[in-house]
């Protein structure tokens, strides 16, 4: 079972809708995935078309000294995910104290041995030390600003602290709009920095992602042909891959 | 008339049909023939069909003649069913229709037999008739260490010589000849059967010996020396036919096992790759044509600091030096411009330094990989001066386009990038072809350069660099493609260029004398240069029988059936052995299509070179230019009328001889009136050639799938491939159909080693989910990255390269015929129009004959009318 905690370089970059994208094409491809948000924002779920007033999750039912593990749902075509639940300002379950809790509870349930966790990751807090934690492998999905170049090594820093090692520090890069320079420019520098850890296609800029949230379906459901789609298949192979420890190279 | 008289003509049986007792005529009719059941006039209005011309209702004069040849006619050639102009297979009849299926089944079930029966005697023979244990024994016995026995082989040899020498010089009477050849024939469709290398040389060696024992025939029992004009005409066509021989032997020994030679891959450490200059001369091609080359040479894959691109301008013109200078290559140009693009290479090479030189002509693209794959091979090798690589070309030849053989059948090229350079690489033999290939720079000063002493200075400077004992290699792997000659005319001017050049060089430095050649390279340079020799044989095969038919000389004094058992073995045994060696390369009898349309214009030229090797100068190949019109080029043909008219003549005088010749004459004509047929075809293809199609675009087209996303104006991306690409736009294929109004902007971005490279460009029309764009005001640097993403990839000309092998040389016999009667057709469609000017009453007078020319009947469907 391969844990893989899914962080932005910094916020706002489109870490969930990675999230959403990776799990959908694992599941297209028949592959057993549970997608788990760590997030207090809690929205995930709308990528998998939830209720905007449904406020049920692990960290709610948690709070309310409940079983966690009724919370997660699944979709028609095979997916589970676990959302992160609403919750009021401070509160918190106080098992989180436990940084290993997370790892515990995941290494607990009755999932295939093939089965991927996917781990929407959130900037800081509790959840995301738990994260880092269970994870086997961290996704850092990357803007294509020159920002990105200043921010890996602080963040690779505060990785190892966490215990995570460099060869299981995997990065893409979203939002990748190759007709601007700069765009281009930064995938070349990122490409010289990262080498082989950087994966060998970007996810593009595709209006469809956002439309697609904004229809509340998933992506490939709104637009099967669209090339964020096609790039989050080609994303989930090239992890299927370095997860499994396989080639080194692209 | 009375019912009751009706019913009694119908009671006595004198009439069959109520209809026909109304009137006296019909009754006297149905006395006198058997009147049909459905009555006369029912019949009548059915045969009308039969006569779609004439108007029975207002027959005039005239129709009566138009019967009677409509009649003849019918009798004669109409055949049911057939489909003709105009006439709709859909609509005749259910019967007919059942008759042509009945025949179809007919002949299926006797394939399925033969299949069943060779299945059969596949499992009862397998040790005959398997194909791959056949070929594990041929291969076995071939490598079986008995041979490496000095004893053993010089034991075969003498034996083998022996038996030739029987094969070849035993005068045999018809019987044992037809016998012999028979025997050879059968074991030659066996051995032909098996798949691998050794049964090829089985059938060289056959080849070889029907040939020259035909050959030995001609030459002892068929000369004809009873008056002077005759045995002229006999030496002469022996002539012809001994300088075939000496090719189709020489060519053989050249093309007989290919090295197939592999790349040498280059040290890890860029630090010892070698620096290259890279040539890339020009005169006067425009610079749209000269900007994709430079574009591609500067973004080869080699260390920046170790490869250098220089434009050698013999223009000196202002643009160029202008574009050079903007993206940072050198510039090159001298005062004087002696010897054409050698002189051009050589000023160049004493203002440059680099080890290695690459040459590309102007027009020729080369792929990112190409220092990759040559480079390795000088490294581990110091003697070797010269890697080549094949010339490909992604715009169709004069000769593809006006046939509309474009990728379907394999070009006048192919042959010799395919075949006869890397045969001549096993004997290291190989020579430079003037681009797509990297010199070493030591051994080509040591030369004094590029050879300028004749038009061909590119094979020419490795027969010196040959001479001087160092080596060349060629790689059959396509790593640059450029533009084909554009019009027949100028295919035809770079032709006789190489002829005169090789010429020239067979006479100023003939490769059979002089020192430091190998007697194998002696052989593989004798043939490339023997090979041009072609145009005075040719012209002599396409007019030989007319010797016979038209003056009455015997050129072959032999039996009518002796010739056909000695030729035909000759003609089939070299075609089979061709097809089974080239037919990957070379649709059998292309061959003779090429030469013919070639032969008249290089004859003079190679004459006058053999005679007086130093006159004439270079010649550019002009090339990325467009034919506006179509248009019948009539200037070149005017030699193939004459031979056209002649042959044509021939035939008559044929027939003529046929109906009033002596009976034991008629062999003799027949065999020149199907020789004359032949040329006639012959001569009917080179007639297509000249007409030449027009040319749509200004670029031409690269057919390939490269995966690219689109960019729409709305933000949204999708995922495309491309079907075909140039320049300056691209054909685009969706995941799904998008409606874009022209002149939309849009982006396109590929990807290309880890990168992305977008392109701004402009809708030219969807439809459905197919896009045509053009790529709008892109900068240089846009321009450079598209090249690069395109031309040059290192797998842009992978899926050209592979070809399959033609199967059996009777396609392209078929393929003579339908290109001749093409060629008749354009002809008198062309002359048509050309005498437009004709007196309009003469036309008039044309036209109302036509209209006695019979018909093809009208469909069935008019029964029902009336």
């Amino acid at each position: 079972m391969s844990i893989l905690s899914v962080t932005g370089a910094k916020g706002g970059v489109g870490c969930t809708a990675v999230v959403a994208g990776l799990a959908g094409a694992w599941s297209r491809q028949k592959k057993a995935v549970l997608a788990f948000d760590l997030c207090r924002q809690n929205l995930l779920r709308l990528h998998f078309g939830l209720d905007w007033h449904e406020r049920d999750g692990w960290h709610a039912r948690l709070v309310a000294g409940r079983d966690w593990s009724g919370a997660a749902w699944r979709t028609p075509d095979g997916l589970s995910f676990v959302p992160h639940g609403s919750l009021r300002d401070g509160a918190a379950a106080e098992v989180l104290n436990n940084p290993h809790w997370l790892a515990a509870e995941l290494a607990s349930l009755a999932l295939p041995s093939d089965c991927r966790l996917l781990l929407d990751t959130p900037q800081a807090g509790r959840e995301r030390a738990q994260a880092l934690a269970a994870a086997t492998h961290v996704l850092v999905v990357l803007p294509p600003e020159p920002l990105s170049c200043g921010l890996i090594e602080p963040l690779e820093a505060e990785l190892s602290a966490h215990g995570v090692a460099q060869e299981k520090l995997l990065y893409v890069l979203n939002r990748f709009d190759p007709t601007r320079q700069l765009d281009r420019d930064v995938e070349l520098l990122l490409r010289e920095m990262l080498a082989t850890r950087l994966a060998p296609l970007p996810v593009h800029r595709d209006e469809a992602v956002r439309e697609a949230l904004a229809m509340q379906q998933q992506l490939a459901d709104y637009a099967a042909h669209s090339q964020a789609c096609d790039d989050f298949n080609q994303l989930a192979t090239w992890l299927s891959i370095r997860l499994n420890g396989g080639a080194k190279g692209r | 008339m009375s019912s009751r008289w009706t019913r009694w003509l119908l009671a006595s049986g004198a009439v069959r049909h109520p209809d026909d007792a109304a009137s006296t005529s019909t009754v006297l009719l149905s006395l006198f023939l058997v009147a049909p059941p459905e009555g006369w006039h029912a019949w009548g209005r059915q045969a009308r069909r039969f006569f779609p011309h004439v108007d029975f209702d207002r027959l005039r004069l005239s129709d009566a003649l138009r019967i009677v040849l409509q009649c003849l006619w019918l009798l004669l050639v109409r055949r049911p069913g057939e489909a003709r102009h105009g006439l709709d297979l859909r609509q005749v009849l259910p019967r007919e229709r059942r008759r042509w299926s009945e025949r179809r089944h007919l002949q299926g079930a006797l394939r399925l037999y033969w299949l069943r029966f060779k299945a059969w005697a596949v499992r009862r023979f397998p040790a005959l008739l398997d194909r791959s244990r056949l070929r594990g024994s041929v291969e076995h016995a071939a490598l079986h260490p008995f041979w490496d026995h000095w004893l053993a082989s010089y034991a075969c040899y003498a034996l083998a010589v022996l038996l030739a020498v029987v094969c070849i010089t035993t005068p045999f009477d018809i019987a044992s000849q037809a016998l012999f050849v028979v025997l050879l024939l059968a074991m030659a469709l066996w051995v032909r059967r098996v798949p691998g290398p050794v049964p090829t040389l089985i059938l060289v060696v056959f080849s070889i010996t029907v040939s020259t024992r035909y050959i030995w025939w001609r030459a002892t029992s068929t000369i004809n020396d009873d008056t002077m004009a005759n045995l002229i005409a006999g030496v002469v066509l022996l002539c012809a036919e001994l300088y075939a021989w000496v090719v189709l032997l020489l060519g053989f020994f050249q093309t007989s096992w290919m090295l197939r030679r592999k790349v040498v891959a280059l040290p890890a450490d860029p630090g010892l790759w070698p620096s290259v200059d890279v040539f890339i001369p020009t005169y006067n091609e425009p610079l749209r044509v000269l900007k994709p080359t430079i574009y591609a040479a500067q973004a080869l894959d080699w260390p920046k600091d170790k490869l250098n691109v220089y434009i050698l301008d013999d223009g000196s013109r202002e643009e160029v030096r202008r574009f050079a200078e903007e993206i940072g290559v050198g510039y090159l140009i001298r005062e004087q411009h002696n010897h054409a693009k050698a002189g051009n290479i050589n000023h160049a090479l004493t203002l440059t330094d680099g080890e290695f030189v690459a040459i590309f002509d102007c027009d020729h693209i080369p792929t990112r990989s190409f220092l990759q794959v040559t480079m390795g091979g000088f490294l581990g090798d110091e003697k070797l001066a010269l890697v080549q690589t094949p010339h490909h070309f992604f715009s169709p030849d004069p000769f593809e386009r006006n046939l509309n053989s474009f990728r379907k059948v394999p070009n006048e090229n192919e042959l010799f990038y395919g075949r006869v350079q890397d045969g001549n690489d096993l004997w290291n033999a190989t020579f430079f072809c003037g681009s797509c290939a990297v010199l070493r720079r030591g051994p080509l000063e040591e030369i004094g350069g590029i050879a300028v002493e004749t038009v061909t200075e590119d094979a020419h400077t490795s027969l010196k660099l040959h001479r001087r004992g160092y080596r060349s290699a060629y790689l059959n792997l396509v790593q640059a493609a450029g533009l084909a000659t554009e019009s027949l005319s100028a295919h035809i001017g770079q032709r006789i260029r190489w002829a005169r050049g090789m010429t020239q060089i067979f006479r100023t430095d003939n490769p059979l004398f002089g020192k430091g050649l190998s007697l194998a390279q002696r052989i593989c340079y004798s043939n490339a240069m023997l090979h041009f020799l072609y145009g005075i044989p040719r012209t002599v095969f396409l007019t030989a029988p007319l010797a016979f038919l038209l003056l009455h000389a015997y050129t072959i004094y032999a039996p009518a059936m002796a010739i056909v058992l000695y030729v035909l073995p000759h003609m089939i045994f070299a075609t089979i052995t061709n097809s089974r060696m080239h037919g990957q390369f070379r649709r059998s009898y292309w061959g003779e299509i090429y030469e013919t349309v070639l032969a008249w214009y290089i004859t003079l030229p190679t004459t006058i070179a053999l005679l007086f090797p130093k006159l004439g100068k270079f010649n550019v190949t002009a090339k990325g230019g467009l034919v506006e019109e179509s248009y019948f080029d009539w200037n070149i043909t005017k030699p193939y009328l004459v031979l056209l008219s002649l042959n044509l003549l021939g035939l008559l005088a044929g027939g003529y001889r046929l109906v009033t010749g002596p009976n034991d004459e008629l062999g003799t004509v027949l065999v020149n009136m199907a020789w004359t047929g032949y040329n006639l075809f012959l001569l009917g293809a080179a007639l297509a050639v000249a007409k030449e199609s027009r040319q749509v675009r200004v670029t031409h087209r690269v057919h390939a799938r490269l995966p690219l996303t689109l960019h729409l104006p709305d933000g949204k991306c999708l995922p495309c491939h491309s079907s075909d690409y140039s320049e300056g736009g691209m054909a685009i294929v969706m995941p799904h159909a998008v409606k874009l109004a022209p002149d939309t902007p849009l982006h396109v971005s590929l990807r290309r080693s880890g990168r992305s490279f977008a392109f701004p460009c402009l809708t030219v029309f969807t439809k459905g989910n197919r896009l045509s764009l053009r790529f709008s005001a892109l900068s240089r640097q846009q321009e450079m990255d598209l090249v690069q993403c395109t031309f040059g990839r290192a797998d842009a000309w992978l899926r050209d390269e592979a070809r399959a092998h033609e199967g059996t040389p009777m396609h392209g016999l078929r393929d003579i015929f339908r290109l001749g009667r093409d060629g008749f057709h354009l002809l008198i469609v062309q002359a048509l129009d050309y005498l437009d000017p004709l007196p309009s009453r003469l036309k008039a007078l044309a036209r109302r004959l036509a209209t006695l020319l019979p018909r093809q009947p009208a469909p069935h469907t008019i029964q029902g009318k009336t």
